[in-house]
C-alpha cells in the first residue's frame, strides 16, 4: 500500500504514523502501572482487580495501535520513495517523518510486548 | 519578502486584528503559554497521582474521624469558574474583531466572576481547615495541598486579568492581543484543572 | 567558506550595527538580552560552580584515600557528597550545556538573530545565579544539606535532619527549577518559530534536535521534582504528613516523584552532549552524519522513553515484580536509541576522513567512555543484578562514566571547537591534545577501579571504610586519579585563558564547519547575520549555492531586516515565513525580577511569611512593568 504524501504540516495521518506507537506505549504504561498499584493494594484486592487480564488487554490494544502507526509510516515511506530527506516540504518532510515512524514503531512494539509478557509471566503482587 | 507582516507595528485595535488574521501559525507567545500550561498541568498530574497513590496505601479513605467531603457547594462553585470562561472567550472574539472597549468590558465581567469564585472557595477552604487539619493525616495534607495550589493558580490568573485590564484600557496592540489570547488560554486551563481537582477532591463521596 | 560582504550592503550593515549595538560597561551586561552575552555569563558562572564541585570531589577523594581517615567528619563528608552532587548537576552541567552552549549556538544554528523571548532568557540566567548563591549562602552560614542529592525521606524529614540545610536544598532547587523551566520553554519556542525560512524540520541541525529533546524533557520532568520538594517543605515547615507512614503517608512517594524527575534529568544532562558530538564529528571527518533521521529520532526517543524508566532506581525498595517489569522492559529498550547514535557516530568517523584535532579527540574519548558507562548501565536493567549492586561503588562508576565521560567530555570538546568562533582566536593545539590525554587518563584512573571495588562490596556514600576489606589499594588509585583529572582540567583552563589573549587570530570558519554559525564573523556581530540565510539542508555551510544566494540577497537588500531589532518568524513544522518580529534590546527587569524572587525564598527560609508575601507581590509588579514595555519599545 502506498499513498501520496500529505500536504499539510498538521496532517493527522502523518503525525499518527510518527506518534501512534509512542502514544500506545504511553497509555499501556500509564494505565498498566496504575493497575499494578491498585491491584496489589488492600482496597484493590477487595475490588478484585485482575492484574494479568489488564496486562494482556493493554498489551494487545497497544500492539494493534502501534502496528497501525507503523504500517501507515511504511505506506508514507513508499509513497515518497523518490523524495530525499533533505527535500523541501511536503515530500522531504514526509519522507523524513516516515523513516522516523517506522523505526519508532519497531522499538515500541518490543517494549509493549516485553512488558505485557512480563506482567503475565511474573507472579502478581509478589515483592521483587 | 516585502509582503511579510511586520507584526509589532500594529499599534491599534484594527491593525492588530488584521495582523492576527494574516498570521498562518500560532505566535511565539501562544507557544510559550502552551508550554507553561504543560508544566503546570504536569504539576497537577503529580499531585493528583500522589492523591491516588496515597489512597491505595490506605484501607479506609478518608481515614477514621474525617467525613467524606460534601458534593454540592464545591460542584456549584466549580461550575461558576467554568462559566466564567464564556466572557473570557467573548473578550477574545471582540478583540480579534478589533473591538477594544467590548473586549475590555467582557474581561472585567470575567474578572468579577473569577474573583467571586476564589472568594467562595477560600471560604470553603477555611471552613474545611476548621474541621480537619493537614498536619494530622496524609489525607488532610494532600487534600489541602491540591486545593491550595489550585487556588494559587486562580489568584495568579486574577493578577493577569488586572494587568490586562490595565493595558487594554489604553490601546490594543499586536502584543496585547496575543497577551489576551494566551491569558484566555490560561483560564481555560485553570477551569479544566478545577474540574479535575473537584473530581479528585470528591472522589471519596462519589 | 565565509560570505563576502558586497559593497552595496555597507549602509545596511551600518544600520544593523547601530540598531543592535549593546549598551557599554557593566550596565550593558546587567541589562543585556543578547543571547550570546547571556551565554557568556552562564559560561563563567557555571565554571565557577564546576570549580566548587571539583573541590568538593577532591575533599571526598582525599578523605577516602586511606581507611579510617579523619580529614572529614561523617557530617562533613555528607555535606561534601551532597553539595558535590547538587552543584555538579544543577549548578554546572545543566547551566553549562543549556545556558552556555545552547544559548550561544541555537539561534546561530537556526539562522536567527536572538531567542524567542530575550528578556526571559536574561531572567533565566539571573534566577540561576541567584539560586546558586542561595544554596551556597546556606552552606556558608553553616547549613549545608547532608542527605545526598536525591535527599530521601525519612532521612530528610524534620525529625532526622532538623538543620535547615535540607530547606536550603529544597527551596534552592525549586528556585533553580524556575530558571531551567523558563530556559526550556524559550528553546522550544525558538526552535519551532525562529528558524530561518526554508529550514523545515528535516533540514534542522542535529544539535537543535538534541536541544528540542532536552527542553521537552525539562518541561515535563521539573514539575514532578517541584511537587516532591513542595511536599517535603510542607512536611518540614508546616507539619504536613505526606511522608509519615504512621499518619497514612509513604516514604516511597518521595522516591517515585524524585525519580520521575531524576531519570529524565540524567538524559537532560547527556543530550546536549550528544548534540555537541553530532556537530563536531561531521566537521572533523568531512562527511555528513550517517543515518541522519535515525540520529535525530534517537535523540528525541531517549528523552521520551526516559520518562518510563524511573523505578529502575528503586529496584531494591520492595516494589512488586509486576510493577518493576514495566521499568525493566523500557530500561532495556532505551539502550537502542543510544546504540543507534553510537553506531552512526562511529560509522561516520570510520567512513570519513578524520582530522584528529583536539575537539575530535574529546569526542572519541567520549565515545569510548560512553560505551563503558552504557554497558554498566545495561547491567542494572537486570533486576537481580541491580539488587546485588545497588548502593555500591559500581553505581558510582557507572554514572561518573556517563556523566563525566559522556556529558563533560563533549562539553570540553565543544569549548575547544567553538573557542575560535566565540573569541576570534585559536587555542594552542598541542597543549589541547596533551590536556585531553591527561584528563582521559585521570578519568579512567579515578572511576574504573570503582567498578571493581563496587563488585567487591564497597558501599557508596560512606565517609570511611575499614582497612581489612581489600578496598584500600583501589581507593588509593582512585584518589590519585582524581588529582590527575584535576590537573588535566587545569591544563584545559590555562590553555583557553591564555589563548584568549595570545591565541592566533582566526576568520569566520577555521574548521570548514557544517552549520550556520561558521558563516558569520568570529566573534559574531550582535545581530548574528547581516542577511537571514537561505537553507536547504542540515549542513548549511556545505551548500555553496545557498551561501552564494546569501551574498546576492545582501547586495539586493533582501532578508536583511534592518528596519528595527528584527528577526523572522516561521511556521513550526515547514518553516514558511509567517511574520517579522521585533526583539527587545535591553531591559533592567530580568535582574530585578531575580532579586524579588530571591527575596521570596530568603524570607521563606527565615520563616518570615508576611515579608515573603510582600516580595511575591513585588515580583508580580515587576512582571507587570516588564510586560508593559513591548519588545519594540524596549
Amino acid at each position: 500500500m502506498r499513498f501520496a504524501p500529505p500536504r499539510s504540516a498538521a496532517s493527522p495521518v502523518m503525525w499518527f504514523a510518527v506518534l501512534g506507537a509512542p502514544f500506545a506505549w504511553g497509555v499501556e504504561f500509564a494505565v498498566g502501572y496504575w493497575v499494578t498499584q491498585t491491584g496489589c493494594s488492600v482496597p484493590g484486592q477487595r475490588w478484585g482487580v485482575n492484574v494479568d487480564a489488564w496486562g494482556v488487554v493493554l498489551m494487545v490494544l497497544a500492539f494493534v495501535v502501534a502496528s497501525g502507526a507503523g504500517l501507515t509510516a511504511l505506506a508514507m515511506f513508499r509513497g515518497t520513495a523518490d523524495a530525499d530527506k533533505d527535500d523541501a516540504p511536503p515530500p522531504g518532510r514526509v519522507h523524513f517523518l516516515a523513516m522516523v515512524g517506522m523505526t519508532v514503531t519497531v522499538l515500541f512494539l518490543f517494549i509493549i510486548v516485553m512488558t505485557g509478557l512480563g506482567v503475565v509471566i511474573l507472579p502478581d503482587c509478589h515483592q521483587s | 519578502m516585502s509582503d511579510v507582516t511586520r507584526s509589532m507595528e500594529a499599534g491599534a485595535a484594527g491593525v492588530a486584528a488584521r495582523v492576527e488574521r494574516r498570521r498562518r501559525s500560532m505566535p511565539s507567545g501562544w507557544w510559550g503559554m502552551a508550554l507553561l500550561i504543560a508544566t503546570e498541568f504536569t504539576l497537577f498530574a503529580s499531585l493528583i497521582a500522589s492523591y491516588f497513590y496515597l489512597r491505595f496505601q490506605a484501607s479506609t479513605w478518608p481515614p477514621a474521624g474525617i467525613e467524606p467531603p460534601s458534593i454540592t457547594l464545591p460542584a456549584v462553585f466549580t461550575g461558576i469558574l467554568v462559566a466564567s470562561c464564556a466572557p473570557v472567550y467573548g473578550a477574545v472574539r471582540m478583540a480579534r474583531a478589533g473591538r477594544r472597549p467590548a473586549a475590555w468590558g467582557l474581561l472585567a465581567v470575567a474578572l468579577l466572576v473569577q474573583g467571586a469564585y476564589l472568594g467562595l472557595q477560600l471560604w470553603l477552604f477555611v471552613d474545611d481547615l476548621n474541621t480537619f487539619s493537614p498536619a494530622d493525616t496524609a489525607y488532610g495534607s494532600i487534600y489541602f495541598a491540591l486545593l491550595g495550589i489550585h487556588h494559587v493558580h486562580v489568584a495568579v490568573g486574577l493578577l493577569l486579568d488586572l494587568w490586562l485590564l490595565g493595558v487594554l484600557a489604553f490601546a490594543l496592540t499586536n502584543y496585547r492581543l496575543i497577551a489576551l489570547r494566551v491569558i484566555a488560554m490560561y483560564w481555560y486551563f485553570v477551569a479544566s484543572v478545577a474540574v479535575l481537582v473537584l473530581l479528585t477532591q470528591l472522589y471519596p463521596s462519589l | 567558506m565565509a560570505i563576502a560582504v558586497p559593497r552595496e550592503a555597507g549602509p545596511r550593515i551600518e544600520r544593523l550595527e547601530r540598531i543592535w549595538r549593546e549598551r557599554p560597561g557593566v550596565m550593558g551586561w546587567l541589562t543585556t538580552t543578547d543571547h550570546k552575552r547571556i551565554a557568556i555569563l552562564y559560561l563563567f558562572t557555571s565554571l565557577a560552580f564546576f570549580a566548587a564541585g571539583g573541590v568538593e570531589a577532591l575533599l571526598i577523594r582525599t578523605q577516602l584515600i586511606r581507611p579510617d581517615n579523619g580529614l572529614l567528619t561523617p557530617s562533613g563528608f555528607d555535606q561534601a557528597m551532597t553539595m558535590h552532587g547538587v552543584t555538579m548537576i544543577f549548578l554546572f552541567v545543566i547551566p553549562m550545556s543549556i545556558g552556555a552552549f545552547g544559548n550561544y549556538l541555537v539561534p546561530l544554528m537556526i539562522g536567527a538573530r536572538d531567542m524567542a523571548f530575550p528578556r526571559l532568557n536574561a531572567a533565566s540566567y539571573w534566577i540561576f545565579l541567584a539560586s546558586g548563591l542561595f544554596i551556597y549562602g546556606g552552606v556558608a552560614a553553616g547549613h549545608a544539606p547532608t542527605a545526598g542529592w536525591f535527599d530521601y525521606v525519612p532521612l530528610a524529614s524534620k525529625q532526622f535532619s532538623p538543620d535547615s540545610g535540607i530547606d536550603f536544598y529544597a527551596l534552592g532547587l525549586i528556585f533553580n527549577g524556575i530558571s531551567s523551566t523558563a530556559a526550556a520553554i524559550n528553546f522550544i519556542v525558538t526552535i519551532f518559530k525562529l528558524r530561518a525560512p526554508g529550514m523545515s524540520l528535516n533540514r534542522m541541525p542535529l544539535f537543535c534536535y538534541a536541544f528540542l529533546a532536552v527542553s521537552f524533557a525539562l518541561v515535563f520532568a521539573l514539575p514532578a521534582l517541584t511537587c516532591a520538594l513542595l511536599m517535603l517543605e510542607a512536611d518540614r515547615l508546616l507539619g504536613f504528613q505526606f511522608f509519615e507512614v504512621a499518619r497514612g503517608g509513604d516514604t516511597i512517594l518521595w522516591q517515585n516523584l524524585f525519580w520521575i524527575f531524576g531519570h529524565p534529568e540524567v538524559y537532560v544532562i547527556i543530550l546536549p552532549a550528544f548534540g555537541i558530538a553530532t556537530s563536531i564529528i561531521p566537521t572533523f571527518v568531512r562527511r555528513r552524519m550517517v543515518a541522519f533521521p535515525l540520529v535525530a529520532l534517537a535523540e528525541i526517543l531517549v528523552a521520551f522513553i526516559g520518562f518510563g524508566v524511573w523505578a529502575h532506581h528503586m529496584f531494591a525498595v520492595g516494589l512488586s515484580q509486576v510493577t518493576t517489569i514495566y521499568f525493566a522492559a523500557a530500561s532495556l529498550i532505551i539502550v537502542i536509541p543510544s546504540g543507534i547514535q553510537l553506531f552512526a557516530w562511529i560509522t561516520t568517523i570510520v567512513t570519513g576522513t578524520p582530522r584528529f584535532k583536539t575537539p575530535l579527540l574529546w569526542i572519541v574519548g567520549f565515545i569510548v567512555l560512553f560505551i563503558i558507562g552504557g554497558l554498566s548501565g545495561i547491567t542494572f536493567a537486570a533486576i537481580p543484578f541491580d539488587q546485588q549492586l545497588t548502593d555500591t561503588y559500581y553505581v558510582v562508576a557507572h554514572f561518573h562514566y556517563v556523566i563525566f565521560g559522556a556529558a563533560v567530555f563533549p562539553i570540553l570538546g565543544g569549548l575547544f571547537y567553538w573557542f575560535p568562533k566565540v573569541t576570534g582566536r585559536m587555542y594552542h593545539e598541542r597543549w589541547g591534545q596533551a590536556s585531553f590525554w591527561v584528563t582521559f587518563a585521570g578519568m579512567n584512573l579515578t572511576f574504573f577501579p570503582m567498578h571493581i571495588v563496587g563488585l567487591l562490596g564497597m558501599p557508596r556514600r560512606q565517609y570511611t571504610y575499614p582497612p581489612d576489606m581489600g578496598w584500600t589499594g583501589y581507593n588509593v588509585i582512585e584518589s590519585i586519579g582524581a588529582y590527575v583529572l584535576a590537573a588535566g582540567l587545569l591544563m584545559v583552563a590555562v590553555n583557553l585563558v591564555v589563548s584568549c589573549f595570545r591565541g592566533a587570530r582566526v576568520g569566520n570558519d577555521p574548521w570548514e564547519g557544517d552549520t550556520l554559525e561558521w558563516s558569520t564573523s568570529s566573534p559574531p556581530p550582535a545581530y548574528n547575520y547581516a542577511v537571514i540565510p537561505r537553507v536547504t539542508s542540515p549542513y548549511a555551510m556545505w551548500d555553496r549555492e545557498d551561501r552564494e544566494a546569501d551574498v546576492e540577497n545582501l547586495a539586493a537588500g533582501e532578508k536583511v531586516l534592518e528596519q528595527g531589532h528584527e528577526t523572522p518568524a516561521v511556521t513550526a513544522v515547514d518553516a514558511e515565513w509567517d511574520e517579522i518580529l521585533e526583539m527587545p534590546s535591553s531591559s533592567p527587569w530580568p535582574p530585578v525580577l531575580a532579586l524579588a524572587i530571591s527575596g521570596v525564598f530568603a524570607m521563606v527560609i527565615l520563616k518570615q511569611w508576611i515579608a515573603a508575601g510582600v516580595f511575591l507581590v513585588a515580583a508580580f509588579v515587576v512582571l507587570g512593568a516588564w510586560h508593559g514595555k513591548e519588545p519594540q519599545e524596549a
